[in-house]
């Protein structure tokens, strides 16, 4: 059963763009995102796990079966291309929930829609985090450390951009500091903040985004390449926390979604306007996070930013269930939002029902002229 | 082997004890009934009922069942991902297998839809029960498959609990609107009713590697 890195299932590396991201991410909140409202709408369920991280959504059948879910109402099929075409194709599927890149959300998209099938999407993200100089700054630098680095920065709603307005440049040293402290090893092991990402390939094209970036031009003030391996696992696929700073919005390290534990510092900004402006070029619109003590810079940027979900002084505000996950530009495909009331929406269709009930059974029900039931009599 | 929970069978003597053996609902009535939930039955299987053992093929998950594809031909291996050790293949379902699919969730859709949605509410009560019962297990698969840590991989299981104990009370979500008196005797309802067979897809290798798609 043991197979070490595999050649053969190796990327080439000139094509980061085509890498899917999400959500082996989260293997057992994405998939409940869908079902339990579905199911709880009246709908059966057929869940294509991620082919990287099944393993939960297996568990899951198994509870909501023993839960009570009758047979059939939720199932699972896997595969890759084949299959999820069959579920594009298929007469008998009626809508459709994705999470994941932005490659193959636009094609589920577009091959569901030309099928007849309502589709939601929640797709890539560039989160950035802005600084505001009133901010506190020990304990913003503490939540862009946890946010950033994270999971290994395999969240879509991970902080992986920063932007620093005015003297807040500085703080990005505290942030490296930060970074340095973190214990990247096997999740399973006690003390370990940070673990390997998914795969080989996640882990070299990482690399090569961040040896890209570097030979264009971007500083790197933590560099989590010299020292990628871990004791005693030395075929993981770690990255240790990098950040990059001085990095141009034109910089593969800015374009794309890295999703690994590397912070993009952009050049800093000398107002709060220029942020968010800078922000809202960004072709994605996720998350954002505004780290300020000022209520009149937080309104400002709550009502001018272009994301789905902004956080004032919440690094991953990734909204409750009573809310829904509301994605912005191109980090979302679909009229109706995951979760939340809009959730349930997706996941039904309206019947209008008029009823006429005479007293007198001589009363006519109609006749060749067009019902105009409001019309002043 | 399934386990009706006691809710379930209680509903289903009222149900027949109201309407007649005859008019208990399709779904109930194919189900077993004979066994009470132990504590143990109550426990996920373990891996090894959903991963071949022999054949290290994960399986479909089909009417209540897990059952292995005929495909052992192509499938995409799942690493762990701090040793990058094989933890199982993950399968290509066929064409005729995926067809099958399709006609059992849409037998259980045609029954389950008819269920009040109080009950169907009352099986996602015991779903996050079953979770929360569960989050260890849960959480050891999510850190043997994604790599992330053990306190991160609660957090998924935890923020994923929240969305069924949402679902638990979806029911207000689920109404209409009504007019009366449009007409002097014509009223107008709109009922929000489910869709059908509804799916969700997770990550796509073989997808994005084969698409064709201009940066």
């Amino acid at each position: 059963m043991e197979s070490l890195k595999n050649e053969n299932e190796k990327h080439s590396l000139n094509i980061p763009s085509f890498f899917p991201l999400a959500p082996f991410n989260f293997p057992a909140m994405v998939p409940l995102w869908m079902f339990p409202l579905a199911c709880v709408a009246g709908n059966s369920f057929v869940l294509k796990p991620s082919e990287k991280t099944p393993g939960a959504s297996m568990m899951l059948a198994d509870l909501a079966t023993k839960a009570g879910l009758p047979e059939g109402v939720l199932s699972i099929v896997h595969g890759g291309k084949q299959t999820v075409d069959n579920i594009c194709r298929h007469p008998t599927v009626k809508a459709i929930s994705f999470v994941g890149s932005n490659q193959a959300g636009e094609y589920i998209h577009e091959e569901g829609s030309r099928h007849g099938k309502r589709v939601q999407a929640n797709l890539g993200a560039k989160n950035h985090a802005c600084l505001f100089p009133d901010a506190g700054r020990e304990a913003t630098v503490n939540a862009i450390v946890g946010a950033a680095f994270g999971a290994a920065g395999q969240r879509c709603m991970a902080l992986s951009t920063l932007v620093a307005v005015g003297e807040t440049k500085d703080w990005i040293q505290d942030i490296v500091e930060g970074g340095k402290k973190l214990k990247v090893g096997c999740g399973f092991d006690a003390g370990v903040d940070v673990g390997p990402l998914i795969s080989t390939q996640s882990q070299e094209r990482v690399f090569s985004i961040i040896d890209k970036a570097v030979k264009d031009g971007a500083q790197i003030p933590l560099d989590g390449r010299a020292n990628g391996k871990v004791d005693g696992y030395p075929h993981g696929n770690f990255v240790h926390p990098t950040v990059l700073s001085n990095v141009s919005t034109d910089n593969i390290a800015y374009r794309e979604e890295i999703f690994g534990p590397v912070l993009v510092c952009t050049e800093p900004v000398d107002t709060l306007d220029d942020a968010i402006q800078l922000i809202n070029a960004n072709p994605y619109g996720n998350g954002v996070a505004l780290f300020t003590a000022s209520g009149a810079a937080a309104r400002k940027f709550t009502h001018e930013i272009h994301a789905g979900q902004v956080g004032i002084n919440v690094p991953i505000p990734v909204p409750l269930p009573m809310f829904s996950f509301t994605g912005n530009k191109a980090s979302i495909r679909g009229d109706f939002n995951f979760y939340g009331p809009r959730g349930v929406h997706f996941y039904t269709q309206l019947k209008t029902v008029t009823t006429n009930w005479p007293i007198d059974d001589s009363t006519s029900l109609g006749g060749v002229i067009m019902p105009q039931m409001g019309k002043n009599t | 082997m399934v386990v009706t929970p006691f809710f379930l069978m209680r509903q289903s003597l009222r149900a027949s004890s109201r309407h007649r053996s005859s008019h208990t609902p399709l779904w109930l009535s194919s189900r077993s009934f004979s066994s009470a939930p132990t504590a143990e039955a109550m426990t996920a299987l373990s891996k090894e009922h959903w991963l071949g053992p022999s054949t290290g093929l994960y399986k479909n998950y089909v009417s209540g069942k897990f059952v292995a594809s005929s495909n052992t031909e192509t499938f995409h291996p799942v690493f762990n991902p701090a040793t990058n050790e094989l933890v199982g293949n993950v399968p290509d379902t066929t064409d005729a297998e995926f067809d099958n699919v399709m006609a059992t969730a849409q037998a259980a859709f045609e029954n389950w839809k008819k269920v009040p949605v109080q009950q169907r509410q009352r099986v996602m009560l015991e779903l996050q029960q079953l979770i929360r019962e569960n989050t260890n297990e849960l959480a050891g698969l999510i850190t043997l498959e994604n790599g992330k840590t053990i306190a991160d991989a609660k957090g998924d299981v935890f923020r994923g609990l929240e969305m069924v104990e949402t679902a638990c009370q979806a029911a207000p979500h689920l109404l209409g609107d009504s007019l009366a008196g449009i007409s002097s005797t014509i009223d107008c309802i709109s009922y929000r009713e489910p869709l059908g067979v509804c799916a969700g897809i997770g990550k796509l290798l073989a997808l994005a590697k084969n698409m064709k798609w201009n940066p």
